[in-house]
């Protein structure tokens, strides 16, 4: 099934992609942010917080923003 | 009508505009902007590396290493951010929808504690919670969006709602923050991207982010100065004071990265007290560098006598010298200076006009020296241990 994949961690790309049916917010966290910690993240599901072990739908919107981003002067 | 549905309903026709602007003007409107800025600092920088590294200067080598990290950081996230441009004029179809601007704008207030739409001054704002950052209170902000301005810079503004100013800096109300711009820094790509393809939910999360988040690597003004310190007077970076020092010439509080030994009299002198030696390359204040007539080329004593002897072994002509600084009548009266004199001239520098104010803000100066010679009491720690002063 599709989803839509934001990884607004670096260059902030949005992508659909495909997941296997059950895949949990977890799994794919882990799947496509290889290096980061869940807890480091602010993670939302359609614009919302929800559980990491929250079955996706097709056409869930998977957002990841990390929760330190260094500004500059 | 309740606030919610005059809310939705606000949020439903800003979104429509919103779509319309990012399908036309600021899709169309945005320039390519290579990042040349960017790598000329890198070159610069790299140049100064290398030849530290040549000159066996350990100290500066690894001060610098740090310097063309920061240079290579900013020219990637630069480049990043046209790629990502580039990606965006190339894939039309990747700005969100109506709809999806629509729910965006809808969803912020789950994140903020106050969100508005002005539809006659084309803007959306956001409220944050009040930001905290190393002890300091820095009080709420104002994310405020003008998504007519999306695609030109700057298209939005962080405005503090309860400034709390570093001392005599009413200009910066955050680390990063300076005259309400942000600086986005690690942030910068995916806030452009986001603002292209109109995801402003992820918009105004990454920008809360970056107000939460305090790089003292680069910042305006560090937090440990913010209720006290000075402005350098030669890169206009802020420092505490009990870290500046003062030019032995024009009197200026000036940083370390600023300041200077010279290396004939051993007085500290600012970067514009002093220049390098175009032969030797050793740093000196302005009053023990010369030049000859009808040459431009700053020399030391050391140098200007070799070259001096040079010319005198092939041609036997005396040529006169011009120190750098004006003399006193008496010294331009004087002879030839011999070995024995510490300064070709001495004359009291002209006192400066002052900070440049129109100077951006930086902690670390433009162009740094590639070598330090620095007060012995503040250097102990930079020295190398192959005895370079």
């Amino acid at each position: 099934m599709k989803v839509l994949f934001i990884n607004n961690d670096g260059g902030g790309f949005a992508d659909h992609i495909e997941v296997h049916e059950g895949t949990t917010v977890r799994q794919l966290f882990q799947e496509r942010v290889e290096s980061g910690k869940p807890d480091n993240y602010l993670i939302r599901v359609n614009r919302q917080p929800v559980p990491s072990d929250q079955v996706l739908q097709a056409g869930d919107r998977i957002s990841v923003t990390p929760v330190k981003i260094e500004g500059a002067q | 009508m309740t606030n919610v549905s005059v809310f939705r309903r606000q949020a439903i026709r800003a979104a429509v505009r919103i779509h319309e602007h990012l399908q036309g003007p600021a899709h169309h409107g945005s320039v390519v902007t290579l990042p040349h800025s960017a790598w000329e600092d890198l070159c610069q920088t790299a140049q100064r590396l290398r030849h530290a590294d040549n000159q066996g200067w350990r100290a500066a080598s690894q001060s610098l290493i740090h310097d063309v990290d920061y240079a290579t950081h900013r020219f990637q996230r630069e480049m990043e951010g046209l790629r990502q441009s580039l990606l965006a004029r190339s894939q039309p179809e990747d700005i969100a929808s109506s709809r999806d601007i629509a729910n965006d704008l809808l969803a912020l207030g789950g994140e903020f504690a106050e969100v508005s739409i002005d539809l006659q001054e084309h803007s959306v704002s956001v409220l944050t919670a009040g930001i905290e950052l190393e002890d300091v209170y820095l009080g709420s902000f104002r994310i405020v969006l003008v998504w007519e301005r999306i695609g030109q810079r700057p298209a939005y503004s962080c405005d503090a709602q309860e400034p709390n100013h570093p001392q005599d800096r009413e200009d910066i109300t955050h680390p990063h923050i300076l005259d309400h711009q942000l600086c986005e820094g690690e942030g910068a790509a995916s806030i452009k991207a986001s603002l292209r393809a109109g995801r402003l939910y992820d918009f105004f999360l990454l920008v809360r982010q970056v107000l939460g988040t305090y790089n003292a690597e680069s910042a305006h003004v560090a937090l440990a100065n913010w209720n006290g310190g000075l402005s350098c007077h030669g890169c206009g970076s802020w420092v505490s004071e009990d870290d500046y020092s003062c030019c032995d010439r024009c009197d200026d509080s000036v940083c370390s990265d600023c300041s200077w030994m010279c290396s004939s009299c051993s007085c500290s002198v600012c970067s514009e007290c002093s220049s390098f030696c175009s032969k030797c390359d050793e740093r000196y204040c302005m009053p023990c560098l010369a030049t000859r007539d009808g040459k431009t080329l700053l020399l030391c004593e050391t140098c200007l006598e070799a070259q001096q002897k040079d010319e005198s072994d092939e041609t036997n002509d005396n040529v006169s010298v011009q120190p750098a600084a004006s003399p006193s009548p008496a010294a331009s009266e004087a002879p030839a200076p011999t070995t024995d004199s510490v300064c070709v001239g001495e004359a009291p520098v002209p006192a400066r006009s002052g900070r440049n104010g129109s100077r951006r803000v930086r902690r670390q100066p433009a162009r740094r020296p590639l070598a330090r010679r620095r007060r012995a009491t503040r250097t102990a720690s930079v020295l190398g241990s192959d005895g370079e002063v």
